[in-house]
C-alpha cells in the first residue's frame, strides 16, 4: 500500500511540493529494500541458531526503528506500522528477548508481517 | 537559523532536509553519529542556532550526545529537539533530563515540526538576553546593566539541577493526559520576592534567585525530579507521583539553606528571601486540562501558603 502522505499547505507548500521533494527519499527508501530483507533473513537465522539472541534481535530492531521512522511520511503507511510494532516488541522488551520462546512466538510472526509487505512493495 | 541534524539514517535525512527546506530553513548541516556530530559542532565557525538529534543511534546515543553538547559552554543553552520514534516516559524523562529542550516523535509530521522550530527560533530569541546575562555573570562585573522582569520565566544562572521552564511544559506535553496521572508538581515559592525586587538591582534579583536555587537543589539531592524558575519568585517541581520528602522538612531544609547567606543579605541591607513549599498538585480525574496546567496549580498552592488562603489555581497567571 503506498500513496504519499498529505502534508497541507502551511509547510509552505501543498501535497504535491511535497510528494516532489520527497521523492529522492523515497526512492532511497525503494533502494533499500531488498538489502534490509537480506539483513532480517541472516539477523533472524542468528536469532534462532546463535548463542546472543538478545544482541541480534537489537540489529532487528535497529532496521525496524529505520523503517518505522519514515516508512509513513513516504506513503509507506502499513510497512512502517509492522515495523513500528516489531521496533516496540523488542525495545520495550529487552529483557523477554533473552527467551528463544519470545522470538519464536511473539517477535518472529510480526517480522515475518513485514518481510511479507516488504516483498510486496518489489511487486508494485 | 543554522541547525544541525543528527541521525545515522540517510533515509531519514533526505525526509528531514526537504521539509526544512519547505519550512525556509535551508542553512542545514548533517551528521551521522554522535562523534561526527561533536567534531561539526567543535569545527563550526560560528555556532549552529538549533540542533536535532536522534535519539536512538549506534555507538553514541542521542541522549549521550546530548549531556556531552550541555557541557560545551556555547551549545549550554542552545534549543535540542530530539527526534524519535520512541514513546515511552523512560525515553522522555531521560532525554529531558539529559538537556533537551524539546521533543518530537517519528514518523515526522510537517505540521508539528513547524510548530517545534518555530519553539526553536522563540527561545532563540529568548536567549540572546539570557546570554548576555549569563555572560555577564561570568565576568563577575560588579556594575551590571541587566533587564529583568518579576514576571517572567528565565533560566538561573548556575542553577544545574534546573530546566528551563519551556522545556518542562514540553515535557508535561509529551506525557500527555494519560500518563499525568502518575506525575504530580509542587511549587517552592519566595515569599518576599516582590518586596525584594523592589529593593534590590536586578543583579541583586538573579542572585538572590540563585541562592534560592542553590538551597533547592541542595534540599532535593536525593529526589528525582525535574525544576525549573517560573517566574515571580517561584520555583517549580515535577516529581513521579510523590515525594519521598515531608513539604514542612523541605521547606525547612531550603530555609536553612538561604540562612547560610544571611550575613551577604545583611551586609547588602536586603531582606533574607523566605521561602514557602505547597502542596503537592495532581491531575484531576475529572477534567480534560492541558497537562501544563498542573505547574500553574502547584505555584498557586505555594502562593497560597503565604497569602493565607488559597486562590483558585485555574485562574493563575
Amino acid at each position: 500500500m503506498t500513496g504519499l502522505q498529505y502534508f497541507g499547505g502551511s509547510a509552505g507548500g501543498g501535497a504535491n511540493d511535497m510528494t516532489a521533494v520527497l521523492e529522492p527519499a523515497r526512492a532511497m527508501f525503494r533502494g533499500l529494500i531488498v538489502e534490509r530483507i537480506m539483513a532480517f533473513e541472516a539477523y533472524r537465522k542468528l536469532v534462532q541458531h546463535g548463542e546472543n539472541p538478545q544482541d541480534e534481535m537489537a540489529k532487528i530492531a535497529d532496521i525496524a526503528h529505520k523503517i518505522s521512522g519514515v516508512g509513513a511520511t513516504l506513503g509507506f503507511f502499513r510497512t512502517g506500522q509492522l515495523a513500528g510494532v516489531l521496533d516496540r516488541a523488542i525495545t520495550e522488551n529487552l529483557a523477554k528477548c533473552a527467551d528463544p520462546e519470545y522470538f519464536r512466538l511473539i517477535v518472529d510472526p510480526m517480522l515475518e508481517a513485514l518481510l511479507i509487505e516488504m516483498e510486496s512493495l518489489l511487486d508494485d | 537559523m543554522k541547525i544541525l541534524a543528527v541521525d545515522d539514517d540517510p533515509v531519514f535525512l533526505g525526509v528531514l532536509l526537504p521539509m526544512l527546506g519547505a519550512l525556509g530553513k535551508a542553512n542545514v548541516t548533517i551528521a551521522r553519529s554522535g562523534d561526527e556530530a561533536l567534531f561539526k559542532l567543535a569545527d563550526a565557525a560560528e555556532a549552529f542556532d538549533c540542533l536535532l538529534f536522534d535519539l536512538q543511534m549506534p555507538g553514541m546515543s542521542g541522549i549521550q550526545l546530548c549531556n556531552h553538547v550541555r557541557n560545551l559552554p556555547v551549545y549550554r543553552r542552545t534549543p535540542i529537539v530530539m527526534i524519535t520514534a520512541m514513546t515511552g516516559k523512560r525515553f522522555i524523562d531521560d532525554a529531558f533530563a539529559a538537556g533537551a529542550t524539546d521533543y518530537i516523535t517519528k514518523p515526522l509530521d510537517p505540521i508539528d515540526l513547524k510548530a517545534r522550530i518555530g519553539m526553536a527560533e522563540r527561545l532563540l530569541k529568548e536567549r540572546s538576553i539570557t546570554a548576555s546575562l549569563e555572560k555577564k555573570f561570568d565576568q563577575r562585573s560588579d556594575i551590571i546593566a541587566i533587564d529583568v522582569d518579576f514576571d517572567s520565566p528565565f533560566p538561573i544562572p548556575g542553577f544545574e539541577r534546573g530546566v528551563e521552564y519551556l522545556a518542562l511544559e514540553n515535557y508535561l506535553l509529551m506525557l500527555g493526559n494519560k500518563r499525568m496521572y502518575s506525575t504530580a508538581a509542587f511549587g517552592i515559592s519566595v515569599k518576599n520576592a516582590h518586596l525584594f525586587f523592589k529593593k534590590s538591582s536586578p543583579l541583586g534579583f538573579v542572585n538572590m534567585l540563585g541562592d534560592v536555587a542553590s538551597a533547592i537543589s541542595d534540599a532535593v539531592k536525593s529526589e528525582q525530579m525535574m525544576m525549573a524558575y517560573a517566574g515571580a519568585g517561584n520555583f517549580v517541581a515535577v516529581v513521579s507521583n510523590n515525594l519521598s520528602t515531608e513539604r514542612v522538612e523541605l521547606e525547612a531544609m531550603i530555609q536553612s539553606g538561604i540562612e547560610d547567606f544571611a550575613s551577604f543579605y545583611a551586609a547588602d541591607r536586603l531582606p533574607l528571601p523566605q521561602i514557602k513549599v505547597g502542596d503537592l498538585a495532581r491531575t484531576s480525574f475529572f477534567g480534560l486540562f492541558n497537562p501544563t496546567s498542573i505547574l500553574d496549580h502547584a505555584v498557586n498552592l505555594a502562593q497560597s501558603r503565604q497569602d493565607g488562603k488559597p486562590k483558585p489555581w485555574w485562574s493563575a497567571a
